[in-house]
């Protein structure tokens, strides 16, 4: 009986943490790592590219706060008018999450 | 009368003639003095005109020596600016010498885990002999450190580690549940028990990538992150840490694998092909002890992020492992007991649609090819066991198949004043030939629901504390036994009725 019990609560519990995916359906929005492969990628590419490809762990999060809060992409280039400033803090939130210091994934063959 | 009136006209006349020709010689002089006046005017215009424009000339003069005098302080003001900056940068320039130095030497980079945690645990229906009973435990606490190591050597070779400390608080054991005095790998077989490294450190990680330069092939070797992967990242509220799926391998093992990216072929992102040699056990032959064969295991495995699914993972992989070990006691054992095939399936989806929503689904299957000879027990009378058989319950020799699956999600909750806090539920089922490589799961929880045979349930809540570095997690876990093994791996599983329930409840803390 409390077998049969465990089994249906745990179905019902899962049916109601489900329901958050019928009340808010998955919008599936860009986020900043979209705005980072489609705004950052048009120019920074490893063959070929404007600039040079970079990888969010290039500085660590303190350090991508700062060369936003400074705007230092503004010192070798203007991108106000490709990309919108809530791309930009989209972008910006994407390389600070993913920075050097960030928790990365570890897994064999993984950089 | 006439006379006078005469004279004195003619006077009047002669004094206006007189008047009158003397005004004359004045006007005259008048105009003269005009006309040189006149001419003096034009003159002086023309002087003044001469003097303006020399005036202008003076003041134009005046700017341009201005300009010039000023000019020569402003620039030796700038030289002196370069100065200033040279200087600043070569004072920088030395200083930076030094922090690369340094940076340079610094060729280890250390991170860290500490986590304290209390645990309260009862048991009912356990069985000995013939009779059952009841075991509660209200408090067990302790301590688990990690410390964290990476370099990155060159480029292409880093080298990782971790070393590990689990310590209860007080040098307290809980073996009599948990080991039955056969060590962790009962915690692999019943799914419980505490693993207690004292005060010391234990190496659970140590091994080499090494990325075969402009080639997506890359070698690992070591002793391997093969511990505490998916989904175990999601109840610690961190990322993968481990290479594969706890249902499929979660032990630690020293061994060398194949990892090739298979990102440029298929477009797909995150998809990797790896081949795996592992050892368990390796003996050597001698004449005068019995033969013993080594343990092996080889993996392969496909993994990749579903496309179109961002931050997913589906894993499907294939793990044999030869010559398990045979029960090493008792007048008389084989060389191995069985080979095992197991075959394991993942799909892991993360932040489905950004609505906060985690979901992860394992199936697992194994196929155990049981030697017809088992360990003869000095028992009476003898009897002989093998894995998962013996010949009391006369089973000696059967192969075995068993199966698992384990499902779960998470929910992060959009309390943002709360930082987000989440809450999950899993459920594992382990039936009675299930067999697991599942030891470390007693690294991050006392009771090992992945080598459960029988049924687990298990809620938590996760509070972030300081997002990325602090957090704690409350939860409470049912184990519902439906199979209890009496000798490790060895012997016919028993029925049992046996059930647990636990609660618990942790702080970790990472730097």
């Amino acid at each position: 009986m409390i077998k049969k019990l465990s089994f249906f609560c745990f179905v019902v519990v899962m049916l109601v943490l489900a329901v958050p995916l019928f009340l808010y359906p998955p919008s599936y929005t860009a986020d900043g790592e979209t705005f980072f492969n489609l705004r950052c990628g048009l120019c920074h590419k490893s063959k070929g590219g404007e600039a040079p490809a970079f990888a969010p762990v290039k500085y660590a999060s303190s350090q991508w706060e700062r060369f936003f809060s400074k705007n230092k992409h503004q010192r070798k280039k203007d991108i106000s008018a490709e990309v919108s400033p809530e791309e930009i803090e989209l972008i910006k939130q994407y390389l600070m999450k993913h920075a050097a210091d960030s928790d990365r994934p570890i897994a064999a063959g993984l950089k | 009368m006439m006379k006078k009136y005469i004279v004195f006209t003619l006077l009047i006349l002669a004094f206006t003639a007189v008047t009158l020709t003397v005004s004359a010689e004045e006007i005259s002089i008048d105009k003269e003095v005009l006309e040189k006046l006149l001419q003096g005017q034009e003159n002086l215009e023309k002087v003044l005109k001469r003097q303006e424009s020399l005036e202008d000339r003076i003041r134009e003069l005046e700017k341009q020596v201005q300009e010039k005098t000023s000019a020569v302080p402003a620039e030796t003001s700038a030289q002196k600016e370069i100065e200033n900056v040279k200087d600043e940068v070569e004072e920088l320039s030395e200083r930076l010498d030094k922090t690369e130095l340094k940076t340079i030497l610094d060729k280890i980079e250390i991170g860290g885990e500490f986590r304290t945690r209390l645990d309260s645990f009862h048991f009912r229906n356990v069985a000995y002999g013939d009779q059952e009973k009841k075991i509660d435990m209200d408090e067990f606490w302790w301590n688990r450190l990690r410390l964290n190591l990476r370099s990155q050597i060159t480029d292409n070779i880093i080298f990782q580690g971790r070393l590990e400390y689990i310590k209860s608080w007080g040098d307290s054991s809980i073996g009599e549940i948990g080991d039955m005095g056969y060590g962790e790998h009962q915690h692999n077989i019943n799914a419980f028990g505490f693993y207690n490294t004292g005060s010391n450190a234990r190496v659970e990680r140590a091994y080499i990538d090494y990325f075969v330069p402009d080639t997506p092939f890359s070698l690992t070797f070591g002793r391997l992150p093969t511990a505490n992967g998916p989904p175990v990242e999601l109840r610690n509220n961190s990322t993968r840490k481990a290479t594969w799926p706890t249902m499929a391998v979660n032990e630690n093992f020293d061994g060398v694998l194949a990892n090739l990216s298979l990102d440029a072929w298929t477009r797909l992102k995150n998809c990797f092909l790896r081949f795996g040699y592992l050892t368990i056990e390796q003996f050597h032959d001698a004449d005068d002890a019995a033969k013993r064969n080594s343990m092996r295991i080889g993996v392969v495995n496909l993994e990749t992020e579903v496309p179109g699914i961002r931050n997913s993972l589906f894993y499907i992989g294939y793990t044999r492992m030869n010559s398990m070990l045979s029960l090493h006691v008792g007048p008389s054992y084989p060389e191995d007991a069985a080979d095992v095939d197991e075959y394991n399936i993942y799909l892991q989806l993360n932040n489905i649609g950004n609505t906060g929503l985690d979901w992860f689904g394992a199936f697992s299957y194994n196929h155990i090819d049981v030697r017809t000879r088992g360990t003869v027990l000095n028992a009476d009378p003898l009897y002989e066991v093998g894995l998962f058989c013996d010949s009391m319950h006369g089973d000696m020799g059967e192969n075995r198949d068993g199966y698992a699956f384990y499902t779960g999600l998470r929910y992060k909750l959009p309390f943002e004043k709360l930082k987000n806090p989440s809450i999950g539920l899993e459920y594992n089922y382990g039936s009675k030939f299930w067999a697991p490589l599942s030891k470390t799961q007693n690294r991050e929880d006392i009771a090992n629901k992945i080598a459960l045979r029988g049924k687990a349930l298990e809620f938590y809540y996760l509070q972030p504390i300081y997002e990325g570095r602090m957090f704690c997690r409350a939860g409470a876990v049912y184990f519902d036994y439906d199979y209890y093994i009496p000798y490790v791996y060895y012997g016919s599983p028993l029925e049992s009725d046996m059930t647990m329930f636990s609660t618990y409840f942790m702080v970790d803390v990472r730097f």
